[in-house]
């Protein structure tokens, strides 16, 4: 866009024509264009000038005070002053954006590009870009805001702009993403091309979670049986324990299947009421209580086999406020386990001890031992490995412990035996926290 | 002494035949009740020392019976056993006006103290009425 004075007499005719025309352009442009002479004032300003800054050229007919009136900010102004030296001093075609103080004290933004002509002379073609700022702005929170979703929808969303990364490296990262995420052929879909979003496995995840309440919703009516059925077995449980008494003190010489119904009603109790723990949100009946004694009278009224053994190692404690119900149930479930572990016999040891406000009771076996990789699992309902029983000893054993505000651990090796240790806040009133 | 009567009120036949038996090996009289209707009758026509009461029974609640056969002069004795406890039904009964509350199944042992007990109570209470009316009576010949 050089404008050059040297042969202007012989085109004056040509030029005038010209003139017209790029003032007509000028006029209608939404460009500012302006030229600075050697002296840097204003040799032409035009009207787009005025508009976008609002000054006229009689207010600001040179450099210096256009670029103090419209950069008011010292440090910004440099940065015009260098930014138009650097220019005007090559051929580049840059264009740099700038927030300026109109005339009528608004803040805008205009995009400027200066290059110097030969005679030393600059042009100065200048672009009110505030609209456009605004809808980058814009485009940028929302960009922030549709990430910020991305983001909390964890794992689902990948956001790919195709046009930088290239088709090639798109299609590489899609695979990517299935190897990662192993998805067995999931549509990748579509939802915005604007910022090429593909919403990956979220239908599968949908698909999961209701999956998942169904399931609950069939566990919690199982439950909701299960406790019913554990309800009414009581019935029957109870009369049997009574014949029971009245067999053993009128036929004194059938003592061993005395014994033995004895044994099967408390097995079956025990199903009954771990079953009935388990459903319930049974709360606690607190009695003061020597743990020591409970722990005997567990042991009694375990029926261990002839080929265990049991070691007592109980220290003295003090008498503390459990749900004697509760804690019987959950020693004789450990206890029964214990058993359970040792077929071929062993020690059944018992230890009991009081420290820093903590009862700790500890029931170990010198049984077959839990493998490491189930140390975890023991502790889920219905987990069993056993033919027999339905797997809720350990769960309810948790259960009741933590009910009462304490911690169950065990440690076990395979062939050498579990140790379930259980520690108790020492409660020694009524109070229930 | 005369011999102490008990009245079980329970739908559950085989239950009212053992704990009969059970008690009455203990030397009690035992009356059975097979409903709540029956029960009141029972207690209308007889005068007993204890009631054991089941909650659920076919015409109407255990604990309703507590209160239909209310205070009576001298206190008799009442248990309620049930196989459904929660913690609204125990404070219920207890507040109705039960002495005990046992849930099954309880050891036949469990139930014979229970009884045991509240009989106890019972004699303690009745003896004391009658060593103050002894005082009255004596304080009133002179």
């Amino acid at each position: 866009m050089g404008w050059t004075t040297k042969s202007e007499r012989p085109l004056k005719k040509g030029f005038g024509e010209e003139r017209n025309i790029a003032s007509n352009v000028l006029k209608t442009s939404y460009c500012g264009i302006a030229v600075l002479d050697e002296e840097r004032r204003f040799r032409v300003y035009d009207p787009g000038m005025e508009k976008i800054f609002g000054y006229t050229v009689a207010e600001t007919p040179d450099f210096e005070t256009w670029i103090k009136s419209v950069f008011p900010e010292p440090t910004l102004r440099d940065r015009v002053r260098d930014a138009f030296l650097v220019d005007s001093g090559s051929d580049s075609l840059s264009w740099r954006a700038f927030p300026f103080v109109h005339k009528n004290k608004e803040t805008r933004w205009v995009r400027v590009h200066a290059s110097a002509t030969p005679a030393k002379h600059i042009v100065m073609c200048v672009e009110d870009i505030t609209e456009f700022k605004y809808v980058e702005e814009a485009l940028k929170t929302s960009q922030k805001r549709l990430e910020m979703i991305f983001d909390a929808v964890a794992g689902v969303l990948y956001t790919i702009d195709q046009r930088s990364l290239g088709p090639t490296l798109v299609n590489q990262l899609k695979k990517l993403v299935r190897t990662e995420t192993d998805m067995g052929g999931v549509e990748a879909q579509r939802v915005d091309t604007e910022f090429g979003v593909h919403v990956e496995h979220l239908k599968e995840l949908v698909e999961e979670r209701v999956s998942e309440l169904l399931k609950a919703e069939r566990m919690a009516a199982l439950g909701e049986a299960a406790t019913k059925i554990a309800h009414d077995l009581r019935n029957p449980l109870q009369d049997i324990r009574l014949a029971q008494y009245l067999l053993r003190k009128r036929c004194s010489n059938e003592h061993k299947l005395i014994d033995q119904i004895e044994r099967c009603v408390a097995y079956a109790e025990g199903i009954v009421e771990n079953l009935l723990i388990h459903g319930g949100k049974k709360s606690l009946t607190l009695q003061e209580t020597d743990v020591n004694q409970l722990l005997r009278k567990s042991v009694q009224e375990s029926a261990l086999p002839e080929n265990v053994k049991v070691e007592e190692r109980l220290t003295e404690l003090p008498r503390v406020y459990v749900d004697q119900g509760q804690m019987k149930r959950l020693l004789q479930n450990l206890i029964l386990n214990a058993v359970q572990a040792m077929e071929n016999g062993g020690i059944l040891t018992v230890e009991s001890s009081c420290s820093e406000g903590s009862l700790v009771v500890s029931i170990q076996d010198t049984g077959v031992g839990i493998p490491e990789a189930r140390l975890e699992l023991i502790w889920r309902p219905f987990y069993t490995t056993k033919s027999k029983g339905i797997g809720l000893g350990l769960s309810v054993a948790k259960q009741i412990v933590e009910m009462h505000g304490g911690t169950i651990s065990v440690k076990s090796s395979l062939g050498g035996g579990s140790n379930f240790t259980i520690r108790l806040p020492a409660r020694t009133s009524n109070e229930v926290t | 002494m005369a011999k102490e009567s008990i009245l079980i009120v329970d739908d559950d036949s085989d239950f009212l035949d053992l704990v009969s038996a059970l008690l009455r090996g203990e030397g009690y009289e035992v009356d059975i009740a097979k409903s709540g209707n029956e029960g009141l009758k029972k207690c209308m026509e007889r005068f007993y020392s204890l009631i054991l009461i089941n909650v659920k029974l076919p015409d109407f609640e255990g604990t309703q019976l507590l209160t239909k056969i209310g205070n009576t002069d001298p206190k008799i004795r009442k248990v309620i056993i049930t196989g459904y406890p929660s913690l609204e039904n125990t404070r219920q009964a207890l507040n109705l006006g039960a002495d005990a509350f046992l849930v099954k199944p309880v050891k036949a042992e469990e139930l014979l103290e229970t009884v045991r007990k509240q009989l106890l109570e019972r004699d303690k209470e009745l003896a004391e009425r009658y060593s103050s009316l002894k005082d009255i009576k004596s304080k009133k010949k002179d």
